[in-house]
């Protein structure tokens, strides 16, 4: 936003520094321009209305209307999908209350207050989320960025899903390379929903019982994190997915993972194997400074 | 009357199983879209209720089956999705109603009676057969106008047969429409409700066609 400003003031000096006229002119056709923009009734400035040395400037203020018109959008989509989100649960409480009022049998009415409980603590978890992502800035990012034992938080994780697990006979292994991890400068909050979310998706696309095994090493001043389906060990990858298309997918949650990755630099990819079953999953995580 | 649902979350579905059976529906639940395929293609369905979002693919596509296939069973859309472009979608895919979640259970049971009513070319809300007049909505009987007190499945079996009460039906057809996949049966319960409801309406109500099944008596009660 200042390297915008700047160059709007540099645009307008220059222009009330030249012929009065025409540059005037010019000027208020710029004013005009920026406030049809504002409005959202324009997309950006008309560059044949403004002279050749000026090409560059425009060049650039036009790639910021840009840019940001693309932010509002994605913050508009998203803000639609969360909305679409919550509804599955509210449906669900409504549904399953209107049960309950009605049902003359007492295992129905228990097991249809159940649900409304399941229901409820999942809006409770989308609010949290849409809280979350919320608060993905790069300014708090720079503010609360903490020496962060990852190891540690893997295995605080794998426990939290030790229970999900277990229901599908998959044991969750973490295993260590090259022994001294260092602590890694990181946000903790957002790396630890980066990091079970990933987990959690790829114990809901393992499709046979076994082992998912997080292997952690350190790649220079990275840390790279893969989560490893044991029974596709032997067959070869086939290609890399989008997270998307994964069981468990939530457009709500693969964006809150999209901006944490992009906010740490770092990196994700999902692998099928040649059977077409998931076969891993590697996170690359950068130190931040 | 027997509905397909077509819907993959577990609290909806199961609400919605549990709403449509305390309405005396017979429900097939599917949870995903090719076990919606499947089941509307070997069997007869009054009614589908159909979600969009299926974790392996779309509830559109179910119903551009279905009318590829000439099937004509009328479907109602629940979906999350409110715009308008969604639901002309789903409209212009061949879908007769479109319901947003969260919806009340009261207003689909009233989609849900309105589709069978237009499905069979009718506006009328109740169903007449001489004397006898059955209303789905308030679950009433009246027998020259007297309210007869009739239990869950015989209110269902009448319905089946004053719905179309010049066809006959055979034991099998009024099973399948009261009763869903996981139901069991018992081998006489046609015969016992069928005897329930001749006691409570008149021997001569509903007329035994030996060796094909059950209609409704000609002209009167």
């Amino acid at each position: 936003m200042a390297a915008l400003t700047t160059v709007t003031i540099a645009l307008m000096v220059f222009l009330y520094k030249s012929a009065p006229a025409k540059i005037k002119k010019a000027v208020e056709h710029f004013n005009k321009e920026v406030a049809l923009v504002d409005r959202g009734m324009l997309q950006g400035l008309d560059a044949n209305k403004y002279p050749s040395v000026l090409q560059d400037q425009v060049k650039i203020i036009n790639d910021h209307f840009k840019s940001e018109q693309e932010r509002i959008e994605q913050e508009m989509l998203f803000s639609s999908e969360a909305s679409h989100e919550l509804r599955t649960p509210l449906a669900g409480i409504k549904l399953q209350t209107q049960i309950a009022q009605r049902t003359q049998d007492s295992a129905q009415r228990d097991k249809a207050l159940a649900n409304i409980m399941t229901s409820i603590d999942r809006s409770t978890q989308l609010v949290q989320s849409l809280l979350l992502y919320s608060r993905l800035s790069p300014h708090r990012l720079k503010q609360e960025l903490e020496e962060i034992n990852v190891i540690l938080l893997i295995e605080s994780i794998l426990k939290s899903l030790h229970k999900k697990a277990k229901v599908r006979e998959i044991d969750l292994v973490l295993e260590q390379h090259n022994t001294a991890i260092l602590p890694m400068r990181l946000h903790a909050e957002y790396i630890e929903t980066l990091l079970k979310e990933t987990i959690d998706k790829c114990l809901e696309n393992k499709l046979s019982i076994g082992q998912l095994i997080v292997k952690v090493e350190r790649a220079d001043d990275a840390l790279k994190i893969d989560i490893v389906n044991d029974t596709m060990r032997q067959y070869q990858e086939e290609k890399t997915i989008a997270q998307e298309i994964l069981n468990g997918s939530s457009r709500l949650n693969d964006e809150i993972c999209r901006r944490i990755l992009l906010l740490h630099g770092a990196t994700q990819t999902f692998l099928l194997g040649e059977t077409g079953e998931f076969k891993k999953a590697t996170i690359t995580l950068p130190n931040t400074y | 009357m027997r509905i397909l649902l077509v819907e993959d979350d577990p609290i909806i579905g199961d609400g919605l199983n549990q709403g449509l059976m305390l309405e005396n529906y017979a429900v097939d639940w599917a949870k995903t879209m090719s076990e919606a395929k499947l089941a509307s293609r070997t069997n007869q369905y009054n009614i589908i209720i159909l979600d969009i979002g299926l974790p392996d693919g779309s509830g559109l596509d179910v119903l551009r089956d279905l009318r590829h296939q000439q099937d004509d069973t009328p479907v109602i859309i629940l979906t999350a999705y409110d715009e308008k472009i969604q639901k002309v979608a789903g409209l212009d895919a061949g879908a007769d109603d479109y319901l947003v979640k969260p919806f009340d259970l009261d207003e689909l049971l009233a989609r849900l009676r309105a589709l069978s009513r237009r499905s069979a070319g009718r506006a009328n809300p109740s169903y007449t057969v001489g004397d006898l007049v059955l209303e789905p909505a308030s679950h009433k009987v009246f027998l020259d106008g007297v309210d007869i007190s009739l239990g869950p499945k015989e209110f269902a079996i009448l319905r089946v047969l004053m719905e179309k009460p010049e066809r006959v039906f055979s034991k099998t057809q009024i099973e399948d429409s009261l009763y869903g996949w996981n139901m069991e049966i018992e081998s006489n319960a046609i015969e016992v409700h069928i005897y329930g409801l001749r006691r409570k309406l008149g021997k001569n109500v509903i007329q035994t066609i030996r060796h094909v099944g059950y209609k409704m008596s000609d002209g009167s009660v």
